[in-house]
């Protein structure tokens, strides 16, 4: 018997351990896109959270609207921003002279136009510094230095001119984190209700309310003790608001919808 | 027959695959080791996200509870009061305790008020001698006090190496706070007035059993409820016992008190009691904010009207430019112009010592109705508490380890017990690892 021929075994080629090394990177890959996901859900929750805080803050503004800040248009130097109170910001005037008028009218003329997604009032809720990292840290006399341990935040809703809040606003204005974006609509719970004023009798018109018409435009014709309105809270990516890609114009999910009465 | 020729022919990797495929998995692992890395990172930032925001929210929902349901009757009396830590104030209360830590006073207020939240206490503690029943308790105001203190967690409070912030809420039951608490609120009168730091900082408890409710480890008989510091095993403040633990690793819960004026603004301080208006002339209708300050920075009360420094509480509709670090609570176009000053005190929208809330009114300070510096001057702010907007700063897991690594070590203590470190450190380690919260929180029983 002759002995056989040794059996050849080729080795790997190329394209195997190619393959075979996409598929591990394939793998890895996934399992990091799972840890992605892990982790984008924290921030979501970190946001939702934020949201949550800013509902409070929101209600309180709503409630006493001359603590609403105004941000022109393009502003990069927070050296311009004023109250919405104030003239000069938002048209038409809120508190027109002589001015003094019940924090309800200022709120009333602010929200009224907001009849339909369309027409949604934006406002801009955030966490920001007290002051600018730098004038926090310092310990020695200055003009304009802060000697806060801890540079604590407070809460702040802004009106932005335009709608578009950029990241110079926002880092003018030491803002923590991304701002949440609010919109404002008034609340279908209007409907059918009986919501102006007949000014030759005083009393409420028999006309009834529908969904999407106008209000009143001057508080003392509105014939409600409240004004509802929805407030749906989205986390601001500093995208444009109008466009075919803008923010009011884009379908979103809220990632909190509340309900607001404001009482006058 | 040789056994070379038994032994398969088998071809190995050229060097070019072997090459290749090394280069290929050095990539590969390159970018795995990349991404693990950002991982971490993430992992770590959610980590510190998640954890702090835990504290902050267990000190937050607290504050919300007792605020939303604190109690300010309009009745002339004191309902509730801050009194600042360390405070060398002529108007400083007495008893008041030194600072804590590395802590500025405006940093950690003590906030003492009465309330009715839903997780008061509503049975009396078990009695330890027979019969052990508990009876329900009645009535639904509490005494309620916030701090934040320092100590260990363990077994000696006053262990040098240990030692960890925290905020601790007191809550004295219905029936103590009745017994003890209200009678000194409501014997209060002009001549004589009394504020919830008589009860707190007494040191003659008498026959008070307020820590029942525990085994009272480190409580002695007569020890005020509040008092200095935790210094050794025994000896301790009620407020600082474990039972009363709210969350560790607070570094700074900062306050700011936003206020409604039933008053007009004036351009000038007139007489007292008639016309009234509002001395600091904001615009009528607008929340204004009352804050503490620190009495032992450059920029105290002092300065203020002097040199214009100050932490600016402004609002006003002037429109010449200024900056957020000039204005820094809330943006104003322009710092408010302060009446001048005649002489003496003042009633200024900020305060180095103590905070006396009325329903009505708040007393910065010393100043009291029967102690007005002049005729000419509201001897108060004429202003109701609507609001409080609390900012809790917290330090991340890796913050808290560094901060107890630089305790622990005896050349960067400036103190006993390791309770301190470098001032400049322990502002690094709050600027890097700190992260700061808040929440707006309405006065609903004042209107808010």
């Amino acid at each position: 018997m002759t002995p056989s021929l040794p059996s050849r075994r080729r080795g790997f080629s190329l394209i195997e351990v190619t393959l075979a090394i996409g598929i591990l990177g394939l793998a890895i890959l996934s399992l990091v896109g799972i840890l992605s996901a892990t982790f984008s859900q924290v921030s979501e929750i970190m946001d939702t959270n934020r949201a949550l805080a800013g509902v409070t803050r929101l209600i309180g503004a709503l409630d006493n609207p001359r603590t609403i800040v105004f941000i022109p248009a393009g502003d990069t130097s927070s050296a311009n921003t004023k109250f919405i109170n104030q003239s000069g910001t938002v048209t038409p005037a809120l508190d027109p002279a002589p001015g003094g008028a019940p924090n309800f009218d200022l709120t009333y003329r602010l929200l009224a136009p907001a009849k339909t997604t369309a027409d949604a009032v934006w406002l801009y809720v955030y966490d920001r510094r007290t002051v600018g990292p730098d004038k926090a840290v310092v310990t020695t006399a200055g003009t304009d230095r802060y000697d806060i341990g801890s540079n604590p935040s407070s809460m702040e809703v802004a009106v932005v001119q335009g709608n578009n809040f950029t990241p110079d606003m926002a880092a003018q204005r030491n803002v923590i984190g991304s701002p949440m974006r609010v919109r404002i609509t008034l609340s279908k719970l209007l409907a059918n209700q009986r919501v102006t004023v007949d000014i030759t009798t005083s009393e409420p018109s028999a006309t009834r309310y529908v969904v999407g018409s106008a209000l009143p435009t001057d508080p003392s014709l509105y014939g409600l003790a409240y004004l509802p309105v929805v407030a749906e809270f989205f986390p601001h990516d500093f995208t444009s608001p109008d466009g075919p890609t803008g923010f009011k114009t884009a379908e979103q999910t809220p990632l909190l919808i509340q309900n607001i009465i404001i009482n006058r | 027959m040789s056994n070379a020729l038994l032994r398969p022919l088998r071809r190995g990797f050229t060097l070019i695959e072997l090459m290749v495929s090394t280069a290929l998995m050095v990539i590969i692992v390159l970018a795995v080791v990349s991404i693990a890395a950002d991982t971490f990172k993430a992992y770590d930032r959610a980590v510190a996200d998640l954890s702090t925001q835990s504290e902050a929210r267990s000190v937050l929902d607290a504050l919300e509870n007792d605020f939303q349901t604190a109690v300010i009757r309009p009745d002339g009396r004191c309902w509730m009061e801050i009194v600042l830590p360390g405070s060398a104030s002529a108007g400083a209360p007495a008893n008041v305790p030194v600072t804590t830590g590395n802590l500025n006073p405006a940093e950690h207020p003590i906030i003492l008020l009465f309330a009715a939240p839903q997780d008061r206490p509503r049975w009396s503690p078990v009695p330890v001698v027979a019969p052990a029943v508990r009876t329900p308790l009645k009535g639904d105001v509490c005494a309620i006090a916030y701090r934040i203190g320092q100590r260990s967690p363990f077994n000696t409070p006053g262990a040098g190496n240990q030692q960890i912030y925290g905020v601790y809420r007191t809550i004295i039951d219905s029936e103590k706070t009745f017994s003890d608490a209200l009678p000194i609120i409501l014997s209060s009168t002009a001549a004589a007035p009394k504020s919830p730091w008589d009860y707190w900082s007494t040191t003659t408890p008498g026959t008070r059993n307020y820590g029942d409710y525990n085994q009272q480890k480190y409580v002695t008989a007569g020890t005020p409820l509040i008092n200095t510091t935790v210094s050794a095993s025994s000896g301790m403040p009620w407020t600082l016992d474990d039972h009363n633990f709210l969350a560790s690793n607070v570094v700074a819960m900062n306050l700011v008190l936003w206020c409604t004026s039933s008053l007009p603004p004036s351009t000038t301080v007139v007489t007292a009691p008639v016309p009234l208006t509002d001395p600091l002339k904001r615009p009528s209708l607008m929340l204004r904010p009352v804050l503490p300050v620190n009495k032992t920075d450059i920029y105290d009360q002092g300065a203020k009207f002097g040199s214009g420094t100050g932490y600016r509480a402004a609002y006003t509709t002037g429109t010449s430019a200024a900056t957020t670090d000039t204005a820094p609570i809330h943006f104003a176009p322009t710092v408010p112009s302060v009446p001048a000053v005649v002489t003496g005190t003042h009633p200024y929208e900020e305060f180095g010592g103590r905070l006396r809330i009325y329903s009505d009114r708040i007393y910065p300070d010393g100043l009291s109705s029967v102690n007005a510096a002049t005729t000419t001057q509201l001897p108060y702010l004429p202003y109701s508490l609507r609001a409080v907007e609390v900012s809790v700063t917290v330090l991340t897991p890796e913050g808290a380890k560094e901060l107890a690594l630089l305790q622990s070590l005896p050349s960067a203590s400036t103190s006993a017990n390791g309770t301190k470190i470098l001032a400049n450190d322990f502002k690094r380690i709050v600027v890097q690892q700190g992260r700061a919260y808040t929440r707006y929180i309405r006065l609903l029983s004042n209107g808010g």
